[in-house]
């Protein structure tokens, strides 16, 4: 992924969300994502396109086409009571969320070390990459510290449920050591980088390939796909 | 500052932005219903120069939106407005006692529903995290407009939420002296 493509990507979805309907707009992402899965050879953006469209869009189809009392109760599907309006209402937003996270794809879904080069390759100060790149190192850490915590409390006699209750007053059992944990690491990793000369002198940043032949040989397939919508809309 | 001090306050960034992108699988594991994504933002503000701060807030939700849902992009306006509220309730000794720290919180979590709740109805029609997309679907189904329905849904769940965060702040810091001795 070049930052070039991320940006023209960003812009075709930005440019694609302004179309008139939601078929359209479908389409659209549609084709974001079958350039995406052409470039990467695999169809995993499928199942986590998927996924994070799904978490919108589902409570979004259930809320206004069933339950918000501002649209009109007049239809009915499979002798269920629904609501029509409701529901075009969370298609129109869910096609233009189904851009977004469409683009949103092609941009972040990228492994963590090229999110640091790409950080430390721009004229940014050094220290936001390495806030950033050490964020990222710590967050894998935090779920299983958690459970590891868990348990240890568990152990130790803390009860963590049943119920809300419990489970609310077992909160700073398991967050309280967590962040001391993380807090502890504070003067190993500020040596670690004093040591590997952090601060010392301005720093190079780490070779970043910023130019990928297929991605070049892509981009007109995507400006014809979205040629093509914009010939669609206005036929 | 000297270099290792410099460094360190890089590092307390770096895992205040985590906190800010983990906690909530914590939450998750004990099957509570809060986001827990302001801890690190206000624990920065406690910890950190102004400017850290405001940075851990700004790559909080570019490192939410890799690790988690691209939709957190949005609500970067939310962690801006909570590190200056949160730096400004730092500066006037809030975080001293559980009380003064829980009403710390209850402000936050009203300036963050104020905030936050433009994006959830323009962008998202009213579909935020599963706790506040539920109280608003109540409110909905109740016959309350979106905008009503999302700011009153915004305002019960995250004034629970920065509630909580701000006792788990007041907490840490009154166990950091002994952190510091360790």
């Amino acid at each position: 992924m070049t930052l070039g493509m991320t940006g023209f990507i960003c812009l075709s979805g930005l440019i694609a969300s302004g179309l008139a309907d939601g078929n359209r707009r479908c389409c659209a992402a549609l084709l974001l994502l079958l350039v995406l899965c052409a470039r990467r050879r695999t169809l995993r953006p499928v199942s986590r396109f998927a996924y994070l469209l799904g978490t919108f869009a589902i409570p979004l189809f259930l809320i206004h086409g069933l339950l918000n009392a501002q649209f009109d109760l007049d239809g009915n599907l499979f002798g269920l009571p629904y609501r029509p309006s409701g529901f075009r209402f969370a298609y129109d937003l869910s096609s233009r969320l189904a851009i977004f996270v469409a683009a949103a794809l092609s941009c972040l879904e990228l492994s963590r070390s090229y999110v640091v080069d790409v950080l430390a390759g721009t004229r940014l100060p050094m220290s936001v990459a390495i806030v950033t790149a050490q964020a990222l190192a710590v967050v894998g850490e935090i779920p299983r510290a958690a459970r590891t915590i868990l348990l240890a409390q568990r152990s130790r006699g803390v009860q963590t449920g049943p119920g809300p209750i419990r489970r609310l007053r077992a909160l700073p059992a398991i967050v309280l050591p967590l962040i001391s944990r993380l807090l502890s690491e504070v003067e190993p990793r500020s040596l670690a980088l004093v040591s590997r000369g952090f601060g010392a002198a301005r720093m190079s940043a780490p070779p970043t390939q910023l130019v990928v032949l297929h991605d070049v040989l892509f981009l007109p397939v995507l400006a014809l796909g979205l040629v093509l919508i914009w010939a669609w809309q206005h036929a | 500052m000297d270099t290792l001090n410099f460094t360190r306050h890089v590092v307390i960034a770096a895992i205040c932005l985590a906190l800010n992108v983990g906690l909530g699988k914590v939450s998750n594991i004990l099957a509570l219903p809060f986001a827990m994504d302001t801890v690190g933002t206000i624990l920065a503000a406690a910890l950190l120069p102004a400017a850290l701060t405001l940075l851990v807030a700004c790559l909080s939700s570019l490192a939410a939106g890799i690790v988690i849902h691209p939709a957190f992009l949005f609500y970067v306006g939310t962690q801006i407005v909570i590190a200056l509220l949160a730096m400004f309730f730092v500066r006037q000794h809030f975080f001293s006692g559980p009380w003064k720290a829980g009403l710390a919180g209850l402000t936050l979590g009203i300036a963050s529903a104020v905030v936050s709740a433009p994006v959830t109805a323009i962008v998202f029609g009213g579909v935020a995290t599963p706790s506040i997309s539920a109280v608003n679907a109540v409110f909905l189904a109740a016959g309350q407009s979106l905008w009503k329905s999302v700011l009153q849904g915004s305002l019960i769940v995250e004034s629970i939420d920065k509630v909580v965060a701000g006792i788990i702040v007041w907490l840490t810091l009154r166990r950091l002296p002994q952190l510091k001795q360790s």
